[in-house]
């Protein structure tokens, strides 16, 4: 057992390490522009190898792939670029990894230590990326059994940047042209439609010397860069397939073993001296390289559907065999008997059509189709029955895993597996086994708590872990389950929140389920030490992408104290589905049935009351709930037809006019899909989707329908990510709106600091006027020629009350005064009144007429009480008439003045802040033109073209908001050139800056007066 | 049967093909090159006025002709390469191997 479970290691771990050489070079090349999904995938090779070599005590191995872990971890956090030194480092540490892998028994005593060293190094000084190696003009290919080939780089690039395959053709003119009747102008002349020639090597030696038969052979090698598929090559070439190579595959990344070298770092080919190696290798077709190992690990490029897509693909990817062990297959007699029986039942029945169609028998027809159709279902099943194991073996490594964890961690758990006879698809077996693990590991890891721990909390010492498998609903369903402490959402999203990998509004959307579904991202660990056994947080990545490329979904139900359960659901097969034929126009496009939830057909006037709008989606009402609605047609950018769905209300609608929707199910989230008709059921056939569209999201693959026409198989999880149907989406529009609502709400915030005038008599000041508060003594208050200071600070402080310039009462005997100190005109002055003192926020309307008189600019009722409103500047002005403004100020204003005073255009919709506003401008000289909005703004200015020299203007206002104003103005000639101030509550980063955006040039808060007038004279130009 | 043209002034030779290079004039033309090649030669032109085809088997003999007169220490030229010709060469990646044009150059002079 132990063999058995070592060699499977092993195994894995050359399979894992056949891929990283190309990674890496790929990586360096790429330079500054990361391929996050390469960088995880080496890094999770990585990690797989640790993992493994750990637990079978490969102590050196474990060491070297830890280090090399941390650089991949880097890298993948951007710390670090691959530039060559990190790749050569990265290259030399994997060989050397592959070398102990190969002979696993003498790992041990293999010395590491420089290499452990390098990647020390690398790790701890945190290298700031080099330069990219400069632009090379060629690029040297290779491939398995010839030598290596340079190509121009620019032809390199455009090959990948097209999309092209590169591949090496071995020609003979001779024998593949000539002895063929084939005319060589037109053969080269096909070529170059279907491709370019990058290279072509005729060797002049093998034609010989006018001494020498002439027309024997002459060879020749061509490289030749296509959209074409291998499989279509030989064809086109008319040779046989060993005699094509392929050298570059953009699109798969499943490159294997290279010839390429067994030296650290890349070996140049040629002189030039930066030459790089792209290492790739043929692609196993079946009949071609069928020892070439095919990879089962990770391929991040490749997207959900491509595991129904791989039908066809997976079928040459495991037949073409790991090791001399996989390339057979153990079938029982029993069910090779049945296959026997059910071909010939096959030819029967064949014969039995052929001869209903010969005599144009047109009642046999109908039986025979029949007895074809039961026939080739039941061979279909049968067939899918050879390829099925039982996932006991897989689950047979883990009694071990989980005690040597357990051991390791003292923790006590008891396994209980059931269902090992539950078969899958072998494909599907394997792809199982490293996310079932990585879960396995981290149930014992995170979940299971040490007995102490249990103990505690009224649990039995004992945790359990539950591995099961059953059949439900035509899937496979397959759970591993814990009694452990759960998941934390909240830990989750902290920790995703930390390592910026999700936004603070995205979690305050979220459902506890959503929070505890992050654990999904790559880069997300929650282990306060980032231990050897869970490591850095890739487990659970690994295991989704895992999963989603076989097809399957993963869901994680989780409560905290009590334990979680994680529950994969996969399919039964990959190459055939049931599924529903829909068609939008004359497409037909087949919905697997296990993602069909329910039909509906609503008729016209159904449909008002059923489909809303919510923000700008759409959504439909499905009695007691509200999912997303995508339209189909929309969505495939088709033209719509006529006025059916949503708004339509044409009486009489008739049963074609309905709205069809198919409500689909991506395993998490469900959404109704408007279509034009809905056709039959049907089991399809699953082909992989060209090489070219094989990028988007939206098909999971193609088939052929029983009438010959193509139809695309949707993936709907693919198709609601392409209609950003995300859930986050929702939620940063909910998201929105409150933050808008928000705002709203704070701009119509006034601040007042309250005082108190007499001692039952409050009052108000704007808190932004106050610049600081002082206690004093009466006895502090000096009082000379009627007029009062305190001392403050070596200077006199003049005073100022209420009762000098209003009409209210005085301050009375208050031992204990205050002083509010304000800034007017440039000097500090205070207002006497009497504690206690107090900050208040309102919404509340101010009036600005029922108690306006001199030094009180108007009143607000704040808990029942009306509170006069103390205006410093009009108290000031009573006061001390002849500070006026400063001297220069005077000077230049009386110079404007005799010419024109400058007119402020002044939009503000609280009458109060107008109020203040507009005094302040007219006391500095200006005219001020008014208005309560946007709009009547925009009327004034234009029925004073001309006269206007600047606007000032609230950001906060109904009909049209001072941002749209802005806007506005400078988008038309004859304003453009206007300045603009514009005064908010709001001054925050974001909210200056779309200030700016829209044209403003100055903006403020409100409300400084001195920032204002000196605003407005910076950017008036003064004669 | 096709003439061919032989100009010849001492190390120079002209050979002018007057018809279709393919598998059957083959032999014929082989045996005419080989004799010129028993003469000391500097430079050997191909001239292609004229041939509107070209099989596997021409290429071999221009091929090989090339390899002799190398091996003589001449040097090998063909001219007035009829344009489908000239493209055929240029993607086999011939031209520059062959010294190949689709035009008649200056004429042959003793230096």
């Amino acid at each position: 057992m132990a063999d058995d479970l070592l060699n499977e290691f092993i195994h894995e771990s050359r399979e894992h390490l056949a891929t990283i050489e190309a990674d890496l070079l790929t990586i360096e090349e790429a330079g500054d522009n990361v391929d996050e999904d390469l960088v995880n995938k080496v890094f999770r090779a990585a990690h797989s190898i640790k993992g493994g070599s750990s637990f079978f005590g490969l102590a050196k191995v474990k060491e070297l792939s830890h280090k090399a872990e941390t650089v991949l971890d880097m890298l993948r956090s951007r710390k670090m670029i691959a530039n060559a030194e990190v790749t050569n480092v990265l290259l030399a540490a994997f060989d050397k990894l592959r070398e102990m892998i190969n002979s696993p028994g003498e790992s041990d005593r293999a010395d590491v230590s420089d290499l452990v060293v390098s990647l020390t190094g690398l790790a701890s000084s945190y290298m700031a990326p080099e330069e990219k190696a400069s632009l090379t003009q060629s690029a040297t290919l290779h491939a398995k059994g010839v030598p290596p080939v340079v190509i121009s780089q620019v032809d390199l690039d455009r090959a990948r940047r097209s999309g092209q395959c590169v591949y090496c053709v071995d020609y003979d003119l001779i024998h593949d042209i000539e002895k063929k009747g084939l005319n060589i102008l037109k053969v080269f002349r096909e070529l170059g439609e279907s491709g370019e020639i990058l290279d072509c090597f005729m060797d002049f030696d093998a034609a010989g010397t006018l001494d020498d038969t002439i027309g024997n052979q002459l060879p020749l090698r061509l490289v030749f860069a296509t959209t074409l598929a291998p499989h279509i090559m030989p064809e086109l070439l008319s040779i046989p397939e060993e005699k094509i190579k392929i050298l570059f595959d953009p699109v798969a990344q499943a490159a294997t073993p290279t010839v390429a070298t067994a030296a650290p770092a890349p070996a140049p080919v040629e002189t030039a001296p930066a030459a790089r190696v792209l290492a790739t290798a043929p692609i196993p077709t079946p009949a071609v390289e069928p020892e070439v190992p095919a990879p089962a690990a990770p391929e991040p490029r490749e997207r959900p559907q491509a595991s129904a897509g791989r039908g066809g693909q997976a079928e040459s990817a495991t037949g073409g065999g790991h090791s001399t062990a996989d390339e057979t297959l153990r079938v029982n007699v029993g069910l090779l008997e049945s296959l026997m029986n059910l071909a010939g039942e096959l030819v029967l029945s064949r014969n039995q059509l052929r001869s209903a169609i010969a005599q144009n028998d047109v009642q046999a027809l109908p039986v025979a189709e029949q007895r074809l159709n039961q026939v080739t279902s039941d061979l279909q099943d049968a067939i899918m029955r050879t390829r099925l194991q039982p996932i006991g073996n897989v689950f047979g490594k883990f009694p071990r895993v989980v005690r040597d964890m357990s051991n390791a961690l003292q923790k006590e758990i008891n396994l209980d597996i059931r269902g090992k006879d539950v078969a899958l698809d072998r494909s599907l077996i394997e792809g199982l086994s490293d996310p079932l693990t990585h879960m396995v590991r981290n149930a014992v890891d995170h979940g299971v708590e040490t007995p102490q721990e249990r103990t505690k909390s009224g649990k039995r010492s004992t945790g359990t872990i539950r591995i099961e498998a059953r059949h439900e609903a035509g899937q496979v369903v397959v759970e591993i389950a814990d009694d452990g402490k759960g998941i934390d959402p909240t830990r989750v999203a902290d920790a995703a929140l930390r390592k910026g990998l999700i936004t603070p509004e995205k979690v305050r959307a979220m459902s506890e389920k959503d929070k505890t579904a992050l654990i999904f991202l790559p880069g997300l660990s929650t282990a306060k030490q980032v231990t050897d056994i869970s490591g850095r947080g890739v487990g659970m990545d690994v295991v989704k992408s895992n999963i989603d490329r076989l097809g399957g979904t993963v869901e994680i139900k989780s409560e905290i104290g009590k334990g979680s359960v994680f529950r994969i659901k996969m399919p039964l097969t990959l190459a055939i589905i049931p599924s529903l034929i829909v068609a939008v126009g004359e497409d037909r496009f087949a919905i697997p049935q296990v993602n069909v939830e329910e039909l509906l057909c609503l008729r016209s006037n159904d449909v008002d009351k059923r489909i809303e709008v919510v923000g700008e989606a759409k959504v439909l009402v499905l009695r007691d709930r509200i999912i997303p609605l995508v339209r189909f047609r929309e969505l495939l950018r088709l033209p719509s037809e006529g006025t059916v769905g949503c708004g339509s209300t044409r009486a009489g609608a008739t049963f074609d006019e309905a709205l069809r929707i198919v409500v689909v199910t991506t395993g998490s989230m469900q959404y109704g899909l408007a279509v034009d008709s809905f056709h039959d059921t049907e089991e399809i056939v699953v082909k992989p989707l060209g090489r070219h569209i094989k990028g988007l999201r939206e098909y999971a693959g193609g088939t052929i329908l029983g009438d010959g026409r193509v139809a695309l198989i949707l993936d709907v999880a693919g198709l609601a990510s392409k209609a950003e149907l995300g859930a986050a989406v929702e939620a940063a529009r909910t998201a929105e709106e409150e933050k808008a609502a928000e705002r709203e709400r704070l701009e119509d915030m006034q601040s007042f600091l309250l005082f108190h005038n007499a001692p039952d008599e409050v009052c108000a000041t704007p808190l932004e006027t106050v610049l600081r508060i002082q206690r004093v003594t009466p006895e502090q208050v000096e009082t000379k020629a009627n007029r009062r200071t305190i001392q403050y600070r070596g200077t006199s402080l003049p005073l100022v009350t209420l009762s000098d310039s209003a009409n209210v009462q005085s301050i009375g005997d208050s031992r204990e005064l205050a002083v509010i100190v304000s800034s007017v005109r440039g000097r500090e002055v205070g207002l006497l009144g009497c504690m206690p003192v107090d900050v208040v926020e309102t919404r509340t309307a101010i009036d600005t007429t029922t108690h306006r008189q001199k030094g009180i600019s108007g009143s607000v009722i704040l808990n029942d009480r009306t509170m006069l409103i103390a205006d410093i500047v009009e108290l000031v002005e009573t006061a001390y008439p002849d500070w006026g403004a400063p001297a220069e100020q005077r000077d230049v204003r009386s110079v404007a003045g005799s010419v024109t005073a400058k007119t402020v255009l002044l939009a503000e919709d609280s009458d109060f802040f107008r109020a203040q506003v507009k005094k302040y401008l007219e006391q500095d000289g200006y005219r001020v033109l008014e208005a309560p909005d946007g709009e009547e703004a925009w009327e004034r200015l234009e029925d004073n073209a001309g006269t206007v020299d600047a606007v000032v203007t609230d950001v906060e206002m109904p009909r049209l908001t001072g941002l749209g104003l802005a806007q506005r103005i400078r988008g038309d000639d004859r304003f453009a050139r206007i300045p603009i101030i514009a005064l908010s509550s709001l001054a925050g980063e974001d909210d200056i800056a779309r200030g700016r955006a829209a044209g403003v040039d100055d903006y403020q808060v409100k409300l400084d007066r001195d920032r204002l007038i000196a605003g407005l004279q910076a950017l008036l130009p003064t004669a | 049967m096709t003439a061919n043209t032989i100009e010849r002034q001492s190390g120079l030779c002209r050979v002018r093909l007057d018809g279709d290079l393919t598998a059957s004039r083959v032999p014929e033309l082989q045996a005419l090159l080989k004799r010129e090649l028993d003469q000391p030669i500097e430079e050997m032109v191909v001239d292609m006025t004229g041939t509107a085809m070209l099989d596997s088997s021409g290429i071999g003999l221009l091929i090989a002709t090339f390899n002799s007169v190398g091996r003589k220490g001449g040097r090998f030229r063909i001219v007035n390469a009829a344009p489908p010709i000239f493209q055929l060469l240029q993607s086999m990646r011939l031209v520059n191997r062959l010294n190949v044009s689709g035009t008649s150059d200056v004429e042959v002079t003793h230096g």
